[in-house]
């Protein structure tokens, strides 16, 4: 039976304890103002090398899951987010450490992600497999059009000005087209370096855009203390108090699923989402009451952004669609390890899924455990200085993108990216859609030859079939939109 | 520098690098005429950056434009010497040390790298050198000896 040996393996030691590494390194990451679960992702990627596949990604959804809950940890006790996905827990949150109730807020904090986790990663194991068995039947011509939507929504949403998030996209796709053309295998744009033959690889090119730049960018305040943290008292909330607010949690998980489902959104946006409906539509407290200490504005937040944990993954593991910076670095996880997300994996890996599907209720669980019996810890681990913790990042990225393939032009690589990533970030560049473009620049181009040569050239191929013309239409609407509203707003102030 | 200045300039270095692109195209592929072939992609990357560069010069002089009419305090990009030339100087120092990581490996290049940033970011604490310094022999072990990275 599938569900006995997927159990068998996660119940395994070596899952259970990279689980647990993985959830203890993501909460610190996460609690670190500045350090993102992304950037915690790229930086402990490397030491998935030498594992088995499972306990492999258990240690990579740890971090994932830990990362967005520690976050709320200096959101509540310091007023500053450790992750942006945590800012709209800080209202609230503060506000009670102020008045006496760290304690009770952070309890809250850590109960409501547990919720939100657990409905995240059940919204996982029912959707994906029916999703990966409608995706089963596509082509080259609907996979080309998939890749273009997920390029176009991403460039589009991650940025105010769209053409800032479109060229950053093109510089990705740029970077993607280095080395072997996968159709013809010419050799194409090595520029002379023979190292380029083999591509830019995935690993150094995210360690340096979501690494190395934020850690260059943590070292211009360096010299800037922490502010103080309110001190934490232990103080009991039963889970009745909880699920007194069951409609609040039910409601924001829904919004996390639905959002983290989405390509292009984020833990970030559900957060406040969910924050502002629970506010408008609560039972129990008045809207005043709300960004005054309101437990409840706590509960929405950290159950919405729990709530896309699981929700990103669908994207992924149905359609090889990474949604978010996060997948992203996921997805070079798996492609390290020889796995290539996409429908066929329900078929041809059903045992790897189902435990990264069951691992991911685990995960949760060990969170929860953690943040209950190891809090007071997390807490002085974050009080460490930064001055010490950035050149401690920086040589653990340097060896990361070293071990890949044990070659020095892959740390170069990794500078070099993470410099431009550096200064894309000070212009306003988003740099998701460039490490999504790197991702999915091959698959877009190789299912785009394969569709013409299928249909002889003929570009009609992707609009004669209707899955295709339906991500097309959807693409050229979210380019064109902005540009429409744009107009018509001119048209009203004239 | 304000924002829409850094927009321009910024888009002025995309279409630099599209046209960058396009002529450097015809010398590092293999092309096929008239086929959809190895240069088709590239050279579609290199007209789309163009095109969107074009395009937001476009609107960032028109914003410079109204900006200036309406007499607008533009946005700034935070750029402050001091905090730019210390990310300057970290890189400088990473580079150096991957440079001499390649020339006598890890250990020995990563303690100096190590006590070097410190010493630069003003940690007077000898025990926080000490945790890093351990914490530096435990990577060696891990990837050295358990994963078997020859550094």
């Amino acid at each position: 039976m599938l569900i006995f040996e997927v159990l068998q393996s996660i119940i395994s030691l070596e899952s259970l304890l990279f689980m647990n590494v993985g959830v203890a390194a993501g909460i610190v990451i996460g609690a670190l103002p500045g350090l993102t679960p992304t950037m915690g992702i790229a930086i402990l990627l490397p030491l998935t090398f030498g594992m088995a596949k499972i306990p492999g990604m258990m240690l990579m959804l740890g971090v994932y899951c830990g990362g967005i809950y520690g976050g709320s940890i200096t959101a509540i006790l310091l007023r500053t987010p450790g992750t942006p996905a945590a800012a709209a827990t800080a209202i609230d949150g503060f506000e009670m450490a102020r008045q006496g109730n760290a304690g009770r807020a952070l309890t809250m904090a850590l109960k409501a992600s547990l919720v939100g986790g657990l409905l995240s990663a059940l919204s996982l194991l029912l959707v994906a497999p029916q999703l990966a068995a409608v995706a089963i039947r596509f082509g080259p011509p609907e996979y080309f059009a998939l890749c273009l939507f997920g390029l176009t929504i991403i460039s589009s949403v991650s940025t105010n000005l769209m053409t800032k998030g479109l060229l950053a996209g093109f510089l990705g796709l740029f970077a993607s087209t280095i080395g072997i053309d996968p159709i013809s295998g010419y050799e194409r744009m090595t520029f002379g370096i023979w190292q380029f033959q083999i591509g830019i690889k995935l690993i150094p090119a995210l360690i340096g855009l979501f690494a190395i730049s934020e850690l260059m960018d943590k070292t211009k305040n360096i010299k800037v203390p922490l502010g103080k943290m309110i001190e934490y008292k232990k103080q009991l909330l039963a889970w009745w108090e909880v699920l007194k607010y069951w409609k609040t949690l039910l409601v924001s998980s829904a919004i996390g699923i639905v959002v983290g489902a989405t390509p292009g959104t984020g833990a970030a946006i559900s957060s406040f989402l969910a924050y502002n409906i629970a506010k408008t539509t609560s039972k129990h407290h008045k809207i005043e009451e709300f960004g005054e200490g309101c437990i409840e504005g706590v509960a929405a937040a950290e159950t919405a952004n729990n709530g896309v944990t699981g929700a990103t993954l669908i994207p992924l593991l149905t359609l090889g669609i990474p949604g978010d910076s996060i997948t992203a670095v996921l997805l070079g996880a798996l492609m390290m390890q020889g796995i290539t997300p996409g429908p066929r994996l329900f078929i041809q890996q059903p045992h790897w899924v189902y435990c990264v599907i069951l691992g991911l209720f685990f995960v949760n669980l060990f969170m929860y455990a953690q943040g209950k019996l190891f809090i007071r810890v997390f807490i002085n681990v974050v009080k460490v200085p930064a001055a010490v913790l950035v050149p401690m990042l920086f040589v653990l990225c340097i060896l990361g993108s070293y071990a890949a393939s044990s070659l020095m032009f892959d740390v170069y690589v990794t500078l070099a990216f993470g410099f431009v990533g550096y200064i894309l970030i000070k212009f306003d560049y988003p740099v998701t859609p460039m490490v999504i473009a790197i991702v999915l620049g091959s698959l877009t181009e190789s299912n785009l030859r394969r569709s013409l040569i299928i249909s002889g050239g003929s570009i009609f191929i992707f609009f004669t079939r209707p899955i295709s013309l339906l991500f097309i239409i959807i693409s050229i609407i979210t380019l064109f939109y902005p540009l429409v509203k744009k107009i018509r707003a001119k048209k009203v102030v004239n | 520098m304000s924002k829409t200045k850094g927009q321009l300039y910024s888009s002025m270095v995309f279409l630099a690098f599209g046209i960058f692109l396009w002529i450097t195209i015809p010398m590092y592929v293999i092309v096929e005429i008239g086929k959809f072939g190895p240069q088709t992609f590239p050279q579609f990357i290199a007209i789309g950056m163009m095109l969107l560069s074009i395009a937001q010069i476009i609107a960032t002089i028109q914003q410079i434009k109204s900006e200036t009419l309406e007499n607008k305090a533009p946005e700034v990009i935070q750029f402050e010497l001091s905090n730019e030339l210390r990310v300057l100087i970290v890189m400088l120092i990473s580079t150096a040390y991957c440079v001499v990581f390649d020339a006598i490996g890890f250990l020995i290049s990563t303690l100096v790298y190590a006590t070097a940033m410190m010493f630069y970011f003003e940690v007077r604490k000898w025990r926080l050198y000490l945790v890093f310094y351990v914490a530096i022999f435990l990577l060696y072990i891990l990837f050295a000896k358990l994963m078997h990275v020859p550094l």
